[in-house]
């Protein structure tokens, strides 16, 4: 019954939010009628499940049928538009990065390579809004020849999206510390989005507005942290990119999580200083709290982020190593 | 260059499509669920794929042709479907212009060239 339940799990990746509990349930049980009546006529059930699942098609084949909605892009071209994706995701950030490290070392003399680290740190931002703005262009691309060409390329997407379902390759159902919250995910990766934005290119809105003027309220203390900010946010987005790529996480994800929740505490201290504000504008204006209640909240914050990481990474490290049972056997055993 | 049997397969599934709905319609005149509607209609001789059926079955449902009720028939709950009045008037109304094109159709095809 595994292999129905992985089955289950990744047609669900795919159903519309609405129904989908009812969907998959009234699914579930038709399959295992199918298979009920598939053992009574003698066949195995392992193999008969196998079957069954093979003859039904491929999850994504299944849940797409109960879809109504007409996508911008169509379903015969979306393996291709997330192959060509996925290469720009790769090559657009790849391409900057080579152009900062040789543009960084043919303008260096001598070779210095704490100068080329901090280039390549601040060329963070423009990697990322470049593979965005990378993505963009090929989406649009995408919807042009949807509307115009794609009666030419019928028969080279028929050859490109020919199915190879086999039900063996469905992977396993993640455990509990290893599923994905979409909305979590989809909020994190939306905020990280907007805070790159605000600090690197609109930092002028954090000021104080008096008398239709505006006085910035960080000064270049802040700026000097905001290389090793930018570094934190995008690392995180990366991980939930993953997360919701793959609708789950693995040691591996959840490992680089927790590096990054401790590098975004080590962050908060290295802020938690009234130093980064502007300090005429702070006693200009009488706004001595400001600061103070700003190294409150960054240790507060810092203290959460050690406490909060250690916790879940520890909860991930019992589960996999399947400690997690023992140790409700030994709870047991003691009630 | 589309193959002969692509282009034949195409067109037999166009044709098909719309007679599928009418057929499905009929056989809820009485209660079923998705495996006992597959069982039924390729007793008949309408092979149907389970995969195209219960998709079929829930957007009649959501377009509100159908009553669904889950009923737990041991050893697992079912979801039944059945016509319901407005189903009943939809499926009346596509059996008359079906009649009609089928007589329409055949004497066309049966003209001499």
């Amino acid at each position: 019954m595994e292999l129905l339940n992985r089955y289950l799990n990744e047609i669900k990746r795919y159903l519309p939010f609405k129904d989908r509990d009812d969907t998959l349930k009234e699914l579930e049980n038709l399959l295992l009628e199918d298979l009920e009546v598939r053992v009574s006529n003698g066949e195995n059930k392992d193999t008969a499940l196998y079957d069954l699942i093979k003859e039904f098609g491929s999850p994504k084949e299944v849940a797409l049928k109960y879809r109504d909605d007409q996508p911008i892009i169509s379903r015969e071209m979306e393996p291709m538009l997330y192959l060509i994706l996925k290469i720009v995701a790769v090559t657009v950030p790849s391409g900057i990065l080579l152009a900062t490290i040789i543009s960084s070392i043919s303008s260096m003399s001598p070779f210095n390579f704490l100068d080329l680290i901090v280039d390549i740190i601040r060329a963070f931002p423009e990697m990322f809004f470049g593979t965005l703005a990378g993505i963009g262009i090929v989406f649009v691309i995408f919807v042009v020849i949807e509307r115009f060409f794609k009666d030419q390329i019928e028969e080279e997407l028929h050859e490109f999206n020919m199915p190879k379902f086999d039900p063996k390759n469905l992977p396993k159902i993640p455990v509990s510390v290893y599923k994905v919250s979409l909305f979590e995910s989809l909020f994190l990766i939306t905020m990280s989005i907007l805070f790159l934005y605000f600090l690197n290119y609109q930092q002028g809105i954090i000021s104080i507005y008096y008398d239709g003027t505006n006085e910035e309220l960080l000064n270049a203390h802040f700026n000097s942290i905001l290389p090793i900010l930018n570094v934190s946010v995008i690392f995180a987005m990366i991980i939930e990119i993953i997360h919701l790529i793959k609708r789950r996480k693995t040691l591996i994800t959840t490992t680089l999580a927790f590096m990054q929740t401790i590098l975004a505490g080590v962050i908060l201290i290295l802020l938690s200083r009234e130093s980064i504000f502007n300090k005429i504008i702070i006693e200009g204006y009488d706004l001595e709290i400001i600061p103070k209640l700003f190294v409150i909240g960054m240790i507060i914050g810092a203290i959460a982020h050690f406490i909060g990481g250690s916790v879940t990474y520890g909860k991930v490290l019992i589960a996999h190593t399947g400690q997690g049972e023992v140790l409700k056997d030994i709870i047991n055993k003691n009630k | 260059m589309v193959e002969k049997t692509d282009i034949l397969k195409n067109l037999k599934h166009e044709l098909r499509k719309g007679t599928l709905v009418l057929a499905v319609l009929s056989q809820l005149k009485t209660k079923h669920y998705g495996y006992s509607l597959v069982e039924t209609l390729n007793k008949k001789d309408l092979k149907i794929d389970q995969n195209t059926l219960y998709p079929l079955l829930r957007r009649l449902d959501t377009q509100g042709l159908l009553t669904s009720t889950w009923e737990v028939v041991e050893p697992r709950p079912r979801k039944y479907y059945e016509l319901n009045a407005f189903g009943k008037e939809i499926l009346h109304s596509l059996q008359y212009d079906f009649e009609n094109n089928y007589q329409v159709l055949n004497s066309m095809l049966k003209e001499e060239y």
